[in-house]
């Protein structure tokens, strides 16, 4: 069997699942909690400047680390015509990192002589909301089960604290330096990308189940000085409460 | 560089035997230079010295004056006795005792005056003999100190009650506290001789300016480094610059430290004398563990742009003189222009600071001009006229002794510009990477102002007076005639190398520049080995690589262990202790220096 014949033979099964088994619900909510992974971290290069450096400027680079995140979701959506309907999700997660910080710090005597410094920085805040809108296909595989992919775009608010200069102490006769702390300033951006999904959802009454959630979002938003390019979103995976109506 | 000394006439001399001590010197015949280096010493002559060294201290002759730990040396501890008699110093009487963590002494330098026999009731009160200086100098006395009575050796072997005042001519005098008469003058002014040739400044390189924000812009006022260096820019104003180097003068202000607007200093001369005036710092703290210029971390002042002070010179002046009364280190310009701020010549100035500031705080005293003389020939020509003992020199008697004028040399000026070249150079190799041209270090004094004036790796190459070139070593020295004025002895401008005779049309610092190459050779050749020129003889030198320990032995040899009168060739014996202190007997280090110091003629005691 290739690949263009696995899509078909599944897409005519979903379809009578559907016709099947999904005639009464209408409408849906669900509230959930997971992981968002796939995160993906990023550096940032910057320069530092000093008095002390006189015309030369140091540099940093802070490295985000990415990673996983814990997410909450919470989604609604209504059947609008057979198995096909809309919906709407609204994820946000809020993750704190240790930025690894290295870099060059000029000597303040002499040209072309930088020390290097190397440190971390935790609790370095990302927040990220996303409104993950999407069109969903429905596919009751009995009463109490069903099944639904979706896909759709979201709309993602950032939240980042970056690095923005740094704490340094050092003495005569200046051939180290030590990092001692990071200054952070956040900057808020907002961008475009997609979402798909699926959602699997049993229903142990009428109205109330339990389900699962795998979702990727994905985008890329430019922030602060520079500027830095981060992407957004991730792969969620949840679980949590369902509502049918 | 001591541009003026003069010397009572003996008037009688008395003969004392000396005790025969392995390192003894003797540097007349009242005045025994004691030299027991714990390598050439037998231990119990060594011994036997301490011995007479702490009777002495049990007679108040000797008094401890201070007492310091070596920054160098883990465990060593440096005493300096300063020599009294009848509870009044000698001046240059003393000696400095290295001891180790066990007690035991390791060598001893310095110099004790014997069989004085003075009236030790002064004649003249304080106000008189100040009034007579005053007339004599023509200027008041640099502080409101009462003066002090010192006894001061002559070089003829005898011995002057006098009256010492620091006088605002940056002179020192002393008063015979009897009769008056001005029997000894130190100037106290450490100064780079002329430079005559073209040059390009400061290279157009850049530097970084350590400042500090002041009035709207920023002053050259550096607070980075644990000393504070202030460089003052005068702006070429004769009389600000009088004023500030006068001790009774005014105080520096904020006004007189250069500024810029935009802190891009573009004056050269700031910039040389600031960033290499940091630099110097850094090397003396990083090489030598020593802190600025007094060994204290004391503020550094540095003065440019100082008019007809500054013409083709740079200089140190000790206190009580400077812009706060802690002495000052000035660099001029060329005629030209060029201001006088490489990185060898500033190190230079600011090493006769340190070297003013660590004798001076052993021995209460600096670092001595040393006069010593041999005899020279019967008779010489000049301006068609042959002279005889007996002739004048402008009027004024040539000194002889039995039928043969005596040839004199400052030792102690020629040493004190021979240690500053040193550190220069050093500093220079601590600044720049080694090579030839600008802003390359080499052996060379000055070549960045434009024209080199001396060199350490070939004093042959670089010519001194005439065609005579500096000397590289002992016996190839330059001396003078000194003739006596009714009063006073001073250097003639009929001087002698080599057995040549040679006049000056103006002054020759009592040759100390010229014949500060003699041991300013060695260092070279220690460091980087070579054949003397003159003596044939061949150093294996330490390498570059290793250049560091040449020179600390060397700069701990004038810090630790130098007492204020020497020699050349006890200097050369504190050098050679210093090494074997530093690297231990036979180590390359000492071998080096030993080699290199016999290769310049100082050979050691005991070969």
């Amino acid at each position: 069997m290739n690949r263009t014949t696995s899509l078909a033979t599944l897409a005519l099964l979903l379809a009578f699942y559907g016709t099947a088994t999904a005639q009464t619900t209408r409408g849906f909510v669900a509230i959930n909690g997971g992981l968002q992974s796939g995160s993906k971290g990023f550096s940032q290069d910057r320069l530092v400047d000093s008095p002390l450096f006189g015309p030369e400027d140091g540099t940093l680079t802070a490295r985000h680390p990415g990673g996983n995140a814990t997410v909450f979701d919470a989604s609604a959506g209504a059947r609008l015509w057979r198995q096909l309907g809309v919906g709407v999700g609204v994820s946000r997660l809020s993750r704190s990192e240790t930025v690894g910080l290295s870099g060059q710090l000029p000597h303040p005597f002499f040209f072309d002589r930088p020390r290097a410094i190397d440190g971390t920085e935790a609790g370095v805040v990302r927040e990220e909301t996303a409104i993950h809108v999407h069109a969903r296909w429905g596919i009751p595989v009995s009463q109490s089960v069903e099944v639904a992919l979706f896909g759709g775009p979201t709309f993602f608010s950032v939240s980042q604290a970056f690095v923005t200069g740094i704490d340094f102490d050092q003495a005569y006769p200046y051939d180290t330096a030590t990092l001692t702390g990071a200054m952070t300033r956040t900057e808020d951006g907002s961008t475009i990308g997609f979402n798909v999904g699926a959602d699997v959802s049993v229903y142990f009454s009428r109205w109330l189940g339990v389900g699962g959630l795998i979702r990727f979002s994905r985008s890329e938003v430019d922030l602060g000085d520079g500027p830095t390019t981060i992407a957004v979103g991730g792969l969620h995976t949840a679980a949590g409460l369902r509502l049918r109506f | 560089m001591r541009t003026l000394t003069t010397m009572a006439l003996a008037v009688t001399l008395t003969v004392a035997g000396l005790v025969t001590v392995a390192g003894q010197e003797p540097a007349s015949r009242l005045a025994l230079n004691i030299m027991a280096l714990s390598t050439t010493t037998d231990v119990s002559e060594l011994r036997l010295l301490d011995a007479r060294v702490d009777a002495l201290v049990r007679t108040n002759a000797l008094v401890l004056a201070s007492r310091q730990p070596d920054v160098s040396l883990s465990g060593r501890v440096h005493e300096t006795f300063q020599q009294y008699h009848a509870g009044v110093p000698v001046y240059g009487g003393g000696i400095s005792r290295q001891l180790a963590n066990t007690g035991l002494t390791v060598s001893i330098f310095g110099t004790i005056y014997q069989e004085i026999d003075l009236d030790m009731t002064p004649q003249l009160a304080q106000h008189e003999a100040l009034a007579l200086v005053e007339q004599r100098a023509g200027a008041g006395p640099a502080t409101d100190d009462p003066l002090t009575l010192v006894i001061v050796p002559t070089p003829f072997d005898t011995y002057v009650f006098a009256y010492r005042a620091t006088m605002r001519d940056f002179r020192t005098y002393f008063l015979d506290a009897h009769s008056g008469a001005i029997v000894h003058v130190e100037n106290e002014v450490d100064e780079q001789g002329a430079i005559v040739g073209i040059g390009v400044g400061v290279n157009n390189d850049r530097k970084k300016v350590s400042a500090s924000p002041a009035g709207g812009g920023f002053q050259t006022y550096d607070r980075l480094r644990p000393a504070e260096i202030v460089t003052l820019d005068l702006r070429h104003a004769d009389a600000r610059v009088d004023s500030l180097l006068d001790p009774r003068g005014t105080r520096w202000v904020a006004s007189d430290v250069a500024w810029d607007a935009d802190n891009d200093w573009r004056d050269p001369a700031v910039v040389g004398a600031h960033v290499y005036g940091g630099f110097t710092y850094d090397y003396l703290f990083a090489q030598q563990g020593w802190r600025g210029m007094t060994g204290r971390d004391s503020r550094i002042l540095s003065m440019v742009n100082i008019g007809r002070e500054g013409e083709n010179s740079a200089f140190f002046y000790p206190p009580p003189f400077g812009p706060e009364g802690t002495g000052v280190v000035a660099f001029g310009t060329k005629a030209d222009g060029t201001p006088i701020v490489s990185a060898d010549v500033v190190a230079h100035e600011m090493m006769h600071g340190v070297t003013h500031f660590s004798v001076a705080s052993r021995t209460e005293s600096s670092l001595l001009d040393t006069h010593r003389y041999v005899r020279g020939p019967s008779s010489f020509t000049y301006d068609g006229r042959t002279f005889r003992c007996g002739s004048t020199y402008g009027g004024d008697p040539i000194l002889c002794d039995d039928g043969r004028f005596l040839l004199f040399a400052n030792h102690g000026g020629a040493i004190n510009e021979a240690y500053s070249d040193i550190i220069g150079t050093a500093v220079e190799f601590s600044v720049h990477e080694p090579g030839v041209g600008p802003l390359r270090a080499d052996y060379v004094m000055g070549e960045d102002t434009g024209q080199p004036f001396r060199s350490l790796e070939n004093p042959l190459s670089i010519a001194a007076v005439g065609s005579y070139r500096y000397p590289d070593a002992w016996g190839h020295e330059f001396r003078f005639l000194v003739a006596y004025d009714g009063e006073l002895i001073y250097y003639t401008s009929i001087g002698f190398v080599a057995g040549q005779q040679f006049t000056l049309r103006g002054s020759g610092y009592d040759g100390v520049h010229w014949n500060s190459t003699i041991l300013s050779h060695a260092f070279y050749l220690a460091i980087e080995g070579g054949q003397n020129r003159s003596t044939g003889l061949t150093v294996q030198g330490v390498g570059s690589a290793n250049r560091h320990q040449v020179e600390r032995a060397f700069f701990r040899s004038m810090t630790h262990l130098m007492p204020a009168r020497t020699s050349f060739r006890m200097t050369a014996a504190v050098i050679r202790q210093s090494a074997v202190d530093l690297f231990g007997a036979g180590s390359a280090t000492h071998r080096a220096i030993d080699q290199a110091l016999n290769a310049v003629g100082l050979r050691s005691e005991v070969q």
